[in-house]
């Protein structure tokens, strides 16, 4: 096995495609060193990506393009601008409330955000924020959204753990609004201290207005959240009806969406669901030899040396999640990573849901971490800030972050607790 | 890294691959929402549909990789190439290149054959050659994307 990984991480930082450097290491094992047969790789790689349960992975992304390209993001950042109201440093509450309703709307989550940078940096600016603020808050805001139901990250940890999309999606609701409320509440305390302008008080009817134009995108969440957690729907299911509501919504309600439109984010979906599914098929192929030539005691016996203590061990993975998060993308992480944990999570007793959710909070780290933080170059590229004055401003809210990562492992209940109370199918 | 870029509203006449594309992903759609509504509405579940989407899935999974080649939308680890000297870095990227089309030539053969060696096999509530419908996935989207492959390191000669 060690051979394995020596090439399969030769291969990686030598900048192979990290779906196919799965499978390559994977050959060059089958090849070298097994009396399997060659055609093995092939085969498996086949297997690997007939998966019915990552169907929910384009379903979620295509819901998430077809409400940007109807844009959405306008009409829910009036309606944010509008609930606001008057409050000190308003206009970084109206990037985070704006992030945190697309993020229940949209799969999408890296895109959204950098829509709405785009829109709200400049005007940031022009009300006296620094940019450094201005930039960190979008990057930090669109953090949230991949823990709030629909998750991108969520469906691939169910795929690669065997478990429940929809209790994971319904897991990450709590931490999800949590981090959302504590970076409200740094906004404020930063905006205090630094003087950022308030916001507009606005009257009843433009509140009315605003909302009459986001009730669309508002319900959305309705449906998904509420379908999964009253047991009516699955996850996939409330998938295809999030698509064909983001579709009536762009045709018929917004009248944004053409055809082409519709076809070009068919498009893009098509290429961000493959580019995700070749990984996933490749280490299916890796995850299945490494399988078959590894005593999975090994590793557990590795790790319950290193400690005895489930918490212990959590913290100790969740450190390589956060060092790997600074060269590595997140998904490809997971699906690498989880399949080795597997083992080791159920020696120690830790609830695959519970983990999937600290999973997904360490991965947004990792999107905010240089070298490799692909939010602060995405944000950078929508504004023009540069990735400098964004980190520049970030430390504040790297601890939001880990303050929310720690109390999640700490409190079981931040993830469980509402799963507990729904009737999940 | 997210291509935010290529998000930019493209005009002008799509590759065939890419409607082809964004057909079968319309299909997989059209066809979960009937087998939602039957089984709401009618409270009568339809048998094929979960093996049709299956197979649709695997042939946009794969011909979708390919076309991530053409437009470079892999997602690989940039950090340590990029850091290198500006020719090296080139010369890798090459070179990485040349390892993809040697793998993908691999997947091409192998999938062939397990396409002949399969032969006869059908779906189970679908009755259709399972090698072709399921397996062929594999060896035709390989031999596109070693063709965007040959055609990347033909044009790009440095």
């Amino acid at each position: 096995m060690f051979e394995l990984i020596v090439i399969l991480l030769l291969l990686l930082v030598c900048g192979i495609n990290i779906g196919y450097a799965l499978g390559i290491s994977a050959l060059l094992y089958v090849l070298l060193s097994s009396d399997m047969s060659v055609l093995t790789v092939a085969q498996r790689l086949t297997v690997g990506a007939d998966n019915l349960i990552m169907v929910a992975l384009p379903f979620f992304l295509l819901a998430g393009e077809l409400m940007n390209a109807s844009g959405i993001t306008q009409r829910l950042i009036r309606f944010a601008l509008a609930i606001i109201g008057k409050v000190r440093g308003g206009l970084s509450f109206v990037v985070v409330i704006t992030n945190m309703i697309m993020a229940a709307v949209s799969g999408a989550a890296v895109a959204s955000g950098a829509a709405i940078g785009s829109v709200m940096i400049p005007s940031m600016k022009k009300e006296g924020y620094s940019e450094g603020f201005a930039g960190a808050v979008n990057a930090v805001a669109a953090t949230i959204g991949p823990v709030i139901p629909p998750s991108i990250g969520f469906i691939i940890y169910a795929s690669v753990s065997n478990s429940s999309i929809g209790k994971l999606f319904i897991a990450g609701t709590v931490p999800g609004l949590l981090l959302g409320a504590l970076v409200l509440l740094f906004c404020w305390i930063i905006s205090v201290r630094r003087k950022y302008p308030s916001g507009e008080a606005r009257s009843v009817s433009e509140i009315s207005l605003s909302l009459k134009e986001a009730i669309w995108a508002l319900a959305m969440p309705v449906i998904i959240i509420g379908g999964i957690l009253s047991g009516i729907v699955t996850a996939t299911e409330a998938g295809v009806i999030a698509v064909m509501y983001g579709i009536f919504v762009g045709v018929f309600i917004y009248r944004t969406l053409s055809v082409r439109s519709i076809i070009d984010c068919c498009i893009m979906t098509v290429k961000q669901s493959a580019r995700i599914m070749i990984i996933i098929a490749g280490a299916s192929v890796f995850g299945w030899i490494i399988s078959r030539q590894v005593d999975p005691l090994v590793l557990v016996s590795f790790f319950t040396g290193i400690t005895a203590s489930p918490t212990g061990f959590i913290f100790l993975i969740t450190a390589v999640i956060l060092l790997l998060g600074t060269v590595m993308e997140g998904g490809s992480i997971m699906v690498i990573l989880t399949p080795l944990l597997l083992p080791i999570l159920e020696n120690f007793g830790i609830d695959l849901i519970y983990f999937g959710v600290i999973f997904q909070l360490a991965i947004m780290v990792g999107l905010l971490t240089p070298p490799v933080g692909i939010l602060l170059f995405v944000i950078s590229g929508a504004s023009g800030v540069s990735v400098k004055k964004i980190l520049k401003d970030l430390p504040a809210f790297y601890l939001v972050l880990i303050l929310v990562l720690v109390a999640t492992i700490l409190v079981p209940e931040l993830s469980l607790w509402l799963g507990s109370v729904g009737n999940i199918s | 890294m997210d291509n935010i870029q290529s998000r930019i509203k493209s005009k002008g006449s799509l590759p065939t691959v890419d409607i082809l594309l964004a057909i079968v992903i319309l299909l997989i759609v059209l066809i979960m929402s009937v087998q939602v509504l039957f089984r709401y509405a009618f409270n009568n579940s339809i048998s094929w549909s979960e093996e049709v989407v299956r197979y649709l899935f695997v042939w946009m999974t794969f011909l979708g990789a390919a076309v991530c080649f053409r437009d470079r939308m892999h997602i690989r680890v940039d950090y340590f190439k990029d850091i290198l000297p500006k020719t090296i870095g080139g010369k890798l990227s090459r070179l990485n290149r040349w390892i993809m089309l040697v793998f993908m030539i691999y997947l091409l053969v192998g999938g062939m054959v397990w396409v002949v060696h399969s032969a006869g096999a059908y779906g189970s509530s679908v009755k259709l050659p399972i090698n072709i419908i399921l397996y062929g996935a594999l060896p035709v989207s390989s031999a596109l994307a070693a063709f965007y492959l040959v055609k990347d390191l033909t044009i790009n000669k440095r």
